[in-house]
């Protein structure tokens, strides 16, 4: 009797714990460094932000802070549903917002300039994402 | 060595690889710590080695193909168990105890292959790796501490019969 009691304990508390332990983790995947420099190339935003498996740049983004993204007339909004051809267009974060034709986010993932838009970013624990304000013409 | 002991060997190394690839479809379930405990009560020391080096490399060819970031940490996390048998169970009739050293064995399994793998994958960061691990160590630590409770003394005294050796008193 005590054997049966103390098997069905193990299997409940196992059960219970790895659905916990399981959900935490697919929690938090990983952490990556979120820095937001303006044209002066000062640091405005400068956070470790934790992501889960489903989650990408922008979802992660618009959790944590006001993103602002391009409307199909390259419009700053809010809503962040509007797709080009190579994905969503960020104009802005919280206090820095850009208006494309003179200035734009130039995006860095540990210090290389990404040719690839926030669409197409994979997110990585440990990776430094760096969102800089850069003025079009310029290097 | 008796012929007898090394029957006793190849059949223990072929029975706890076919019940691994058997059950392997369910993630660190499986009867291997059971078996381990099992012969590590009639096995000495030396018989022990040879199973579980026997064991490791069948594995490791049909798993890994002698991945040695696999293939080490799985020895050493076996000859572990042998130590840990000889060193604190061969003398305790208590399946109490030997179910409980069975449950801190799965940890100590799951533990052994983390800076292996941390050198293979080249991750430096030892406490994600750690908490990931975490579930699959509970679950091979509970199926180890169950199997061994219900499974280890009928076993054992099977076992002790066909070597004509005497048969433990078992303690309820």
């Amino acid at each position: 009797m005590k054997k049966i009691g103390l098997s069905i304990g193990i299997i409940f508390v196992t059960v219970i714990a790895v659905f916990l332990l399981t959900r935490q983790i697919n929690d938090t995947v990983g952490e990556i460094r979120f820095v937001v420099k303006d044209q002066s190339d000062n640091i405005i935003i400068d956070d470790r932000l934790a992501f889960s498996e489903d989650d990408d740049l922008v979802t992660i983004l618009e959790d944590n802070y006001t993103v602002y993204c391009a409307s199909e007339t390259y419009q700053p909004t809010l809503n962040c549903d509007t797709t080009f051809v190579n994905g969503r267009v960020i104009l802005g974060i919280e206090d820095i917002v850009t208006d494309w034709n003179n200035t734009y986010i130039g995006i860095y993932i540990n210090g290389t300039y990404s040719s690839v838009g926030v669409d197409s970013i994979a997110l990585r624990d440990g990776d430094t994402i760096i969102f800089e304000v850069m003025t079009l013409g310029d290097e | 060595m008796e012929t007898k002991k090394l029957l006793m060997i190849a059949f223990a190394i072929a029975i706890t690889f076919t019940q691994e690839q058997i059950l392997v479809f369910l993630p660190n379930i499986q009867f291997t710590v059971l078996l381990m405990f099992v012969f590590a009560s009639v096995f000495t020391y030396k018989e022990m080695f040879i199973y579980v080096l026997g064991y490791v490399l069948i594995d490791s060819l049909y798993m890994g193909g002698f991945n040695l970031f696999y293939m080490v940490p799985m020895l050493l996390s076996w000859m572990t168990i042998t130590v840990i048998y000889q060193v604190f169970l061969k003398q305790s009739d208590n399946i109490y105890f030997k179910a409980s050293l069975a449950f801190v064995f799965g940890f100590i399994y799951g533990w052994m292959f983390i800076p292996f793998h941390m050198m293979q994958t080249g991750i430096d960061q030892f406490l994600p790796y750690l908490i990931a691990d975490l579930p699959f160590e509970l679950v091979m630590a509970s199926t180890g501490f169950l199997t061994v409770l219900w499974g280890y003394n009928p076993l054992v005294r099977v076992l002790k019969i066909s070597l004509n050796q005497p048969v433990p008193i078992t303690v309820k």
